[in-house]
This record gives C-alpha cells, sequence and structure tokens, in this order.
C-alpha cells in the first residue's frame, strides 16, 4: 500500500512539474496584466532570439496577432511608419536559412539579419525588437531588394560567417561604451577619410547586401570596377576613396551583445553629390557617376574582439535623400 | 475571416480615399494665402526660383522666414539637394497657375552635370514671397523596383505641348470644384481599379509618365496597353494593385482648366490575382508583387469638361512615406 501510496505521489510530482514546465513555457510569451512576484520578467538571449523566430513566423503567417505584444507597438519598415500587418506582413512568404542573431538582454533588444523569400523573390531583412516586461514594443524592419538603385545579392547570403555566434572570452571582451566607441569610430573614420584611429584586425571584412565590398577580386558579384574593393577594411578608407560620403547621421547604437562582441548600429549614409571628382591618396582620380544627392539607409553589425573590428556585415538599402528613420 | 477582413479593408480604403476629396484637398495645409500675385507673378516667382537653383544660391529668390522646401518627399534646408547638384535646366516648361491660393505648380527639366531629370514642382506666394517649396526630381539614377523600368522614357521626349499654354473659352470653362472633382476621379478609378469610371474622360485623352506616352500612345511598336487610351485602359480594371491613391491634394488654374495634384500611389503588394472586366485572370508579378509607393505629381488638362491631357511625374518611396506637406497623413 506504501508502495502505491509512493508511486501515486510520485506520479502526481512528475504531473505538476510537467505542468510547471508548460506554465513556464506560457509565461515566457504570456506575462499576466497584473504583477506576479513569482513571474520571471527577464528576457535573455534564448528568450529574445524566442521572440525573433516567432515575429519571422508571424510575418511568414501574414499574421501579427499571434505575437505577446504590447499594447502600443510601433512598426517601421524602411523607415516608415506602418499598421501592423500592411508592408511586408502582407508580402512575407518563407523565412531563409541565412541567420545572424545579437541580443542584448540588458536593453531588453535584439537584431537579426538573415534572408527572407517574399512572395517568392529572396531579399534581405534587417530586425530589431525591443521586448519589455516579455511583450514586444517596437519592430523595425528595413528589407533590401534586388531592383534598381540597389546592390543587394540576397542569394549570396547561404551561411553567416560562424565568429557572428561566437562567444568572446571574457578576457577580450570590451565595456558597452567602448564597443559602441569603436563602431562609432568607423563610421567617422569614413567621414573623415583617416583610418587611423579605427581599430581594425589586419584580417578584418566586410558584406554589405550580400557583396564582399573588401579584400574583393574583380570577379565578385556585385562588385564594380572600383579597384579599392580589393582592399583591406583599413586601406580601403586610407584611399580617401569614401570623399563622397559627406555625412554619416542619425547613428543608433542600439544592440549591444557583450559576451559575443557584437554592436549593432542603424544610421544613414548622405551623399550631397557635390563633389564631381577626387583624388585618391595614390594620386588616381575617381570620377564620380552619380551626380544627384542620394542616401544609403544603413543596419550594421560589428563583430569586436579584444577591442579589434573583425567583422561588419550591412545591409545597404536606397532611400530618398536625407529621408529620416521613423525613430 | 481573413477574405472578411479584406473587404472590410477594401471599404475603409475606398471610404478613406473619398474622404480625401473633402474640403481638405487644396493643395497646400491652411488659408488660402492673401495674394496679389496674377500668372505672370507667379510664373515670375517660379523662374526666379529656377534662376536661384542654378546659381546655387537661395538668397536670390525672395522668401518668406518660415520658408519650408521638400525635395522627393524630404523636408530639407533650402540650399541642400538640387540647390547645390543644379547645372541648370532643361527648356521644357509647363505652368499651372493657381492666384486664388497664391500657388503654381510647373513642369520642367532639371540637369545635375548633363543627367536630365524629369521634374515637377509647387510654390505658394504670400505677400510676395515664396512659402513654400515642393519638388520632385525624377532622376535617373532613382531607386526603384525591378520591373518598373516601363516607366523612364525620359526627359528627351518632354516636348511642348500647345495645349498646355491655351486659355479655355470662359463658355466651355467648368468650375473650380468641378475641375478638382475630376481629377479626383480619376485617383478614385484607379485605387483598386474595379473598372468602373468616376470621372469623365475626352477620347483623345493621353496620358504620359516621366516621359512615356503610357495611354494612347500612338507608336504602334509601343505596347499594347500604352496604345489603349485613357478610358479604356481604365475600363478593364488592370490597375487594381493600385490599393490607394493618398493624400490628394490639388491646386487649380481656372483659366486654362487644370488641375495640379499631389498624391501617392501605394501598392501593398498582395493583389497577387487580378480577375478583369472581361472575365480574364491575371497574375500579378513584378514589381506589384512586394510594397512599394509612388510619389507623384499629375498635371490634367481638361477641355470642355473632359480629361484631355495627363502628364505625371512620379519617383519610388519607401512605402506608405508620409508627406511633409499633410497633417496627420496616416
Amino acid at each position: 500500500m506504501r508502495f502505491v501510496r509512493n508511486s501515486f505521489v510520485f506520479a502526481a510530482a512528475l504531473i505538476l512539474t510537467a505542468l510547471a514546465s508548460v506554465s513556464a513555457r506560457a509565461q515566457s510569451t504570456a506575462p499576466p496584466a497584473d504583477y506576479d512576484a513569482n513571474f520571471n520578467y527577464d528576457c535573455d538571449r534564448a528568450c529574445l532570439n524566442g521572440f525573433t523566430d516567432q515575429a519571422l513566423a508571424a510575418f511568414v503567417a501574414h499574421d501579427p496577432s499571434r505575437l505577446p505584444l504590447a499594447r502600443e507597438v510601433r512598426y517601421t519598415e524602411n523607415g516608415q511608419v506602418l499598421r501592423l500587418g500592411d508592408g511586408l506582413w502582407g508580402t512575407a512568404s518563407a523565412v531563409g536559412n541565412y541567420k545572424i542573431y545579437a541580443d542584448d538582454p540588458q536593453a531588453g533588444q535584439v537584431m537579426f539579419m538573415g534572408t527572407l523569400q517574399e512572395n517568392g523573390a529572396p531579399v534581405i531583412l534587417n530586425l530589431r525588437l525591443k521586448v519589455e516586461l516579455k511583450r514586444i514594443t517596437e519592430i523595425e524592419a528595413v528589407v533590401t531588394r534586388k531592383e534598381a538603385g540597389s546592390f543587394a545579392r540576397p542569394e549570396n547570403l547561404v551561411q553567416p560567417n560562424p565568429i557572428f555566434a561566437e562567444t568572446v572570452a571574457p578576457a577580450e571582451r570590451r565595456s558597452r561604451q567602448n564597443m559602441i566607441a569603436i563602431a562609432n569610430s568607423y563610421f567617422n573614420a569614413i567621414e573623415k577619410g583617416h583610418a587611423s584611429y579605427v581599430p581594425f584586425d589586419k584580417d578584418c571584412n566586410r558584406i554589405e547586401s550580400g557583396v564582399q565590398t573588401t579584400n574583393s577580386t574583380p570577379t565578385n558579384p556585385g562588385a564594380n570596377s572600383n579597384s579599392v574593393l580589393g582592399l583591406g577594411c583599413a586601406d580601403q578608407i586610407k584611399t580617401r576613396n569614401f570623399q563622397p560620403d559627406t555625412e554619416i547621421r542619425d547613428r543608433r547604437f542600439v544592440v549591444v551583445d557583450e559576451e559575443r562582441g557584437l554592436v549593432f548600429v542603424e544610421g544613414f549614409f548622405d551623399h550631397d553629390a557635390t563633389l564631381r571628382s577626387y583624388k585618391l591618396t595614390d594620386g588616381r582620380t575617381v570620377q564620380q557617376t552619380r551626380t544627384a544627392p542620394w542616401t544609403w539607409q544603413i543596419a550594421e553589425l560589428f563583430k569586436i574582439k579584444d577591442g579589434k573590428i573583425m567583422r561588419i556585415e550591412a545591409l545597404v538599402n536606397a532611400v530618398p535623400y536625407g529621408m529620416k528613420s521613423g525613430w | 475571416m481573413r477574405r472578411v477582413l479584406f473587404i472590410v479593408a477594401a471599404v475603409v480604403v475606398l471610404i478613406l480615399g473619398k474622404a480625401a476629396i473633402q474640403p481638405g484637398g487644396r493643395l497646400a495645409a491652411g488659408k488660402p494665402a492673401s495674394n496679389n500675385c496674377d500668372r505672370a507673378c507667379l510664373n515670375g516667382f517660379v523662374d526666379q526660383y529656377m534662376a536661384a537653383v542654378a546659381a546655387h544660391d537661395p538668397s536670390k529668390l525672395p522668401t518668406a522666414a518660415s520658408i519650408r522646401y521638400s525635395e522627393n518627399n524630404v523636408e530639407m534646408k533650402l540650399g541642400e539637394g538640387l540647390w547645390q547638384t543644379s547645372d541648370g535646366w532643361g527648356s521644357y516648361k509647363v505652368f499651372v497657375d493657381d492666384p486664388e491660393t497664391g500657388q503654381v505648380g510647373f513642369l520642367a527639366v532639371a540637369n545635375e552635370d548633363g543627367h536630365l531629370s524629369c521634374f515637377a514642382g509647387r510654390l505658394k506666394v504670400a505677400g510676395h514671397k515664396v512659402t513654400e517649396i515642393e519638388i520632385i526630381a525624377a532622376r535617373p539614377d532613382r531607386p526603384g523596383p525591378a520591373g518598373s523600368g516601363n516607366l523612364t522614357g525620359g526627359p528627351d521626349n518632354l516636348k511642348d505641348k500647345p495645349l498646355f499654354s491655351e486659355d479655355e473659352p470662359a463658355s466651355e470653362r467648368v468650375s473650380r470644384d468641378k475641375l478638382i472633382a475630376l481629377a479626383d476621379g480619376y485617383f478614385s478609378t484607379i485605387q483598386l481599379n474595379t473598372g468602373k469610371i468616376y470621372t469623365t474622360f475626352d477620347p483623345d485623352c493621353q496620358r504620359m509618365e516621366n516621359g512615356t506616352i503610357t495611354a494612347n500612345n500612338p507608336d504602334p511598336k509601343a505596347g499594347a496597353v500604352q496604345r489603349m487610351g485613357c478610358q479604356a485602359q481604365l475600363e478593364t480594371g488592370m490597375l487594381k494593385m493600385v490599393t490607394r491613391c493618398r493624400d490628394r491634394r490639388y491646386l487649380v488654374d481656372e483659366q486654362r482648366q487644370m488641375v495640379f495634384a499631389a498624391t501617392f500611389f501605394d501598392h501593398n503588394g498582395t493583389v497577387r490575382k487580378n480577375t478583369l472586366v472581361d472575365g480574364s485572370v491575371r497574375t500579378i508579378g513584378p514589381p506589384f508583387d512586394r510594397p512599394y509607393t509612388f510619389l507623384i505629381f499629375e498635371l490634367f488638362k481638361i477641355k470642355n469638361g473632359k480629361i484631355r491631357q495627363i502628364e505625371a511625374v512620379l519617383n519610388t518611396v519607401p512605402y506608405y512615406m508620409p508627406s511633409p506637406w499633410v497633417k496627420a497623413s496616416k
């Protein structure tokens, strides 16, 4: 009888454990309306990535209502405030395999860079979510497509460089503000045309909208005849090839992933097109082919290890000159 | 459920579209300017504006302290954008003068280092000073969805049309409100195009967009759709993928019976199949299978109360981009 009783208790415990587990899972996506001292309000890396995956699935299902949303949610797509359900919510057709995440539990923000199908056509998506009290309060999407004025090559994005998912050893980490300062130095260097203060790793490489734009061979798809594409991150800037970039504006350092050494920045590269030709430091003269003002909206991820920029992965989107971010 | 939601959404869109023609349907917010600036005066301001742009010098234009400037739907400081890059203008120029509201719409060809753009602008004048400048420059290197290249006929095709500088006899004019209703009805016809016509077309109506004749094109080598007349084209219901003609604003030249309209064509990318009025089914492909928006200035010449000529300058902008000139654009 005692055995039976013990078995009963054991079975009940199992059921309770299972229920608790279900409850915990439910809690991660359905916070209580009123304050609950027993509820885990924190959202760690796995939690933030879970929100991202849910959001991607909701885009493809054309159904934002399946997400744990805060009462007030702000959604922008390519800098425009849209109603949830409009824009990409109506056209996303499948999530791709190329996925990079950066997580900032302290700020409650997560960044996703990856591929997506839109009515069957490949596009590159950058997604930022803000999660507060385990509900989504902000969704910011930047989508770049293969179109006139764009050099995007989503088909090139097959497998992300594993470096983005690697944890940086504690001794090689830098503080949040230090990491932001490093990323910021990159933009300052492009504006000013000198790279001496940017801590690039010697093997630094950059991918923009699926195109490798450093240490690239002329045959690289999407690359043009601009010979500086064959140079590395630092050498390219030192040539003063970026003189047409008149201002890198409205920089927002929205996600800092200290554990993985990632900083994610959104902003705009303005080109006022007043420079019709310019000289590189090697004496060559470059004739500017673009004669009208233009702006790139950028979403740029930096991998920083031991205080050095190892890799840059960016999404670049053509928008009207001087356009604002919506944030 | 989704279907019901879609129908509800479509009805809402239609209602919103109708709402746009209500009293706010005059170009530029605020009261009509109290002006003594007639047609010659307004055109003179356009000439001064163009000269000032070519000189890269806004100070050559008499402007109010509160002057606002937008270029391709982005508000910026006077002196930025085209002000810095202009290398003058082509000879093409069309004016639409509205002395009643102190506004003038105009078409031109902008030159930036030999790269020509179809150009449309609007000035507002009060107290003999320019208070608002709104321009669209459809530049050759402008971004745009793949497949939208059929709207790139270009500025070389822009030739003077005597029609645009003809006064209409008083007996053949229609009222200001009727002129606005004709232009607005054109947009209502296009929005979620069902084949029902909400305006009146002259049988010879022709439409040009960024230098391409896109309706009533006399060239036998032009596409079948481009050779169709304005009304015949829209009676097919083929433009259903234009999900909204948003934020419509108008200025009116009663003497010449012209309307100069500002609007956006939103394509939300979800209309993938379209059953035309004749029962045939069309699959909607690029560029309409993704969200995008056209920013548009569109000129209508009306004769005897019928739309005779349409000429538009348009640029692609991010989907659903609001206008800096429309309050609560959402």
